[in-house]
Formats: structure tokens, C-alpha cells, sequence
């Protein structure tokens, strides 16, 4: 009887180990993700310390203090068509956009909404500070660094793709 | 003639050469420009003071004499440029030593006066070290700084789906010695390491 008990723990604790880590890499009809991550800022939660002056009342629908926050992936096209990243969504944002940062040779910032991002056939994407990036707006709640979230990606070939993304402070 | 007695003539003046390439070497280090990772500001550039809207009431940049001053102008709107920035400075400096870093003020000033308020502002920059400051100001106060620090800034259109507007900034780090002079700057992508490289070059002179 034991020996049954130990046997079946043993099972319980191999298989338990040898489930795929959400986290490392995601693969799904030639798109792997890999290093998901969102960045909330500070090892503080935006809205402790805040002075909430009434005069100093933020546009209605922006989050005071915390109004976006930056996803950021690598993508890399494995299958043997050009693709493109279409949308992303997760459940904390009410919005979800892809942005591109720029700076320019002027040392000029700027920022624009794209409609895709291009995976083409054996490249890998990366969406990083300064380049591509998910930019979540209109936030429900803020996630706590050190949790995951669960991303939402969709793809024009490989179609909708979920990753768990760590939330990081930088 | 006389086998016996050895010869220091060579061997001493060998030493002898060596002492004085040593002792010019050490000379050199110590006279020699540092090289920094930014772009030298020289000769030095007075600034002129500005006065900007504080969490706690008006600050005038005259009362960061003494320190070395980084200004950084953003918006906090900003997912992306401005926080890596922060980010960036804020472990740039927690690499340089407790002692050294208390030499150096982080401001923030958000060129964003539609929507960041002095609080708003300095919430933001506290975010990533709790010494950092955040600025903001009128739209008057925002052009007239912005034009003194050679800080171009737009705020865009509003996106009409979803009402958010971007902001186009220069996005540069300007150090200032304590007296108030611009000496370097730093353009966006420098990392951790190469700002604490100049940092600690900045508090040996």
C-alpha cells in the first residue's frame, strides 16, 4: 500500500515538473513568443502616495498616475508564411494599442499608433523600449509586479495566440 | 681594468629610466581629461534659471545649486521613452554608491501641461526613485523652459476613437554642474553602465 502511495507521488511530481513553463516560450501555427513581459514602473503601486487634489482632476478616463503602460515580446515567424501581429488584449486595459517609438537623428521622441507589426517568414521581431511596443490604456487595475498576466496576441496566419507575461518593474 | 669591481652603470640607468616613465605615467592619469560616454558640453553652458510648479508650490532651478542636476523633459503619458529613461538613470545611479549618488538631482518636467499636474508629475518621477523630482507648469512656463533648454516639444492631436494624444519631445539627459552650467549630455539609448561611467567621472574631478 505504501509503496502504491509513493509510486503515484512520484508520478504526480514528475508530471507536475515537466509541464511547460508558461512563461519560457509559447509556440502555436509557426509563431513562438518568447519574454512577454509589462512593465509597471517602481517597486511602488502608482496610486499609494498619490495626492488626489481635486484640483488637480486628470482628463476624464485617464488613470491618474498610471495612464499606459508599455508590453513588450519577442516574436519570432517559425512556419513557412509571412505573418503579421494584428491586435493585442488583456483584461486590466480597456484599450490596447501598437505603438512605435522613434528618435530621431534631432534626438526628437516620437510616438505613433500602427495598425500590424510584420512577423515575416524566418525573422524574429522584437517589440522593446524605444522600438515596437503594446501600449495598454484606460486601465482597470494595475498588475502587481512579479505577477502574470495573461496576453492576448492576434496574428493574421497563426490567428489568436495567448501568452503569460511577467510583469516586471522595468 | 680591474675585473673585480662590478659595473652598476648599466643596470642604474635602466632603473633609472623606468622611475621616470612610471612616474610619467602616474602624472598623465592624473592630468588627463576623462573620457566620457556623453557628449561634452565645452566650455560649460550657464543656464538660465526657470521657475516651474512643484507638488509643493513654485521651485526655482537656482535652489539645486551645489548639486549635480540631470533634467529630463517627458510627459506621463509616455509608456515607453520616458520610463526607460527614468529607469535607466534610476540604476545608473544606484550602481554609483549611496554616498556619490546624493551629489546628483533628477528632475522630471513634463512638457504635458494638459494633463500633467505638479502632482501627477512628481507621482511619476517618485515611481522610479523617491528622490527624483517632477516638474510641470503652465503652458507659458513649459514654452519658456523648453526654449531656454533647447527642448523641442508638440502635443499631438487627440486620437478621436479614444481621446489620447501622444507627445513628440526631445528626449535627451542634461547634466548640469552645481553651479548651474550645462557640461553633458545624454541622448536617448545610453545605458546604465555608461551613465554611472560618467557619473563617477564627474564627482573624481
Amino acid at each position: 500500500m505504501k509503496s502504491r502511495i509513493l509510486i503515484f507521488a512520484l508520478i504526480v511530481s514528475v508530471l507536475t515538473a515537466c509541464a511547460p513553463s508558461a512563461n519560457s516560450s509559447t509556440s502555436q501555427n509557426g509563431i513562438q513568443i518568447e519574454q512577454a513581459r509589462i512593465v509597471v514602473p517602481g517597486s511602488v503601486t502608482p496610486m499609494s502616495g498619490m495626492n488626489m487634489n481635486s484640483n488637480s482632476t486628470p482628463m476624464a478616463g485617464m488613470n491618474m498616475g498610471t495612464p499606459s503602460l508599455a508590453g513588450y515580446l519577442v516574436i519570432k515567424n517559425t512556419g513557412s508564411a509571412d505573418d503579421q501581429l494584428l491586435s493585442a488584449s488583456a483584461d486590466f486595459a480597456g484599450m490596447v494599442m501598437l505603438h512605435k517609438s522613434v528618435v530621431d537623428s534631432n534626438n526628437v521622441a516620437t510616438m505613433q499608433e500602427v495598425q500590424s507589426i510584420d512577423i515575416p517568414v524566418g525573422q524574429t521581431v522584437t517589440l522593446q523600449p524605444g522600438g515596437f511596443h503594446i501600449m495598454f490604456m484606460n486601465l482597470k487595475t494595475t498588475p502587481q509586479v512579479g505577477s502574470k498576466i495573461t496576453l492576448t496576441l492576434v496574428f493574421q496566419k497563426a490567428g489568436t495566440i495567448s501568452v503569460q507575461a511577467d510583469v516586471t518593474s522595468e | 681594468m680591474n675585473s673585480r669591481r662590478p659595473n652598476f652603470r648599466v643596470p642604474l640607468f635602466i632603473l633609472a629610466a623606468l622611475v621616470v616613465i612610471a612616474a610619467g605615467a602616474l602624472v598623465y592619469e592624473r592630468i588627463k581629461t576623462p573620457t566620457y560616454y556623453g557628449s561634452v558640453i565645452s566650455p560649460p553652458k550657464a543656464m538660465p534659471g526657470f521657475t516651474l510648479q512643484s507638488a509643493n508650490g513654485p521651485v526655482s532651478l537656482d535652489s539645486f545649486r551645489g548639486k549635480y542636476v540631470l533634467v529630463y523633459f517627458g510627459y506621463t503619458s509616455c509608456p515607453d521613452i520616458c520610463p526607460i529613461t527614468l529607469a535607466t538613470l534610476t540604476e545608473a545611479l544606484a550602481k554609483l554608491g549611496t554616498k556619490e549618488a546624493e551629489e546628483f538631482q533628477v528632475i522630471f518636467i513634463s512638457v504635458d501641461y494638459k494633463r500633467d499636474t505638479p502632482q501627477i508629475s512628481d507621482a511619476f518621477a517618485k515611481k522610479f526613485n523617491s528622490n527624483f523630482i517632477g516638474l510641470s507648469g503652465t503652458e507659458n512656463q513649459i514654452n519658456l523652459v523648453t526654449q531656454e533648454y533647447g527642448i523641442y516639444y508638440k502635443l499631438n492631436p487627440p486620437d478621436p476613437a479614444t481621446g489620447f494624444y501622444s507627445v513628440d519631445h526631445t528626449a535627451l539627459v542634461q547634466v548640469l554642474n552645481p553651479q548651474g552650467e550645462l557640461i553633458l549630455i545624454w541622448p536617448f539609448g545610453m545605458q546604465p553602465d555608461q551613465e554611472t561611467s560618467d557619473l563617477a567621472a564627474l564627482v573624481s574631478r
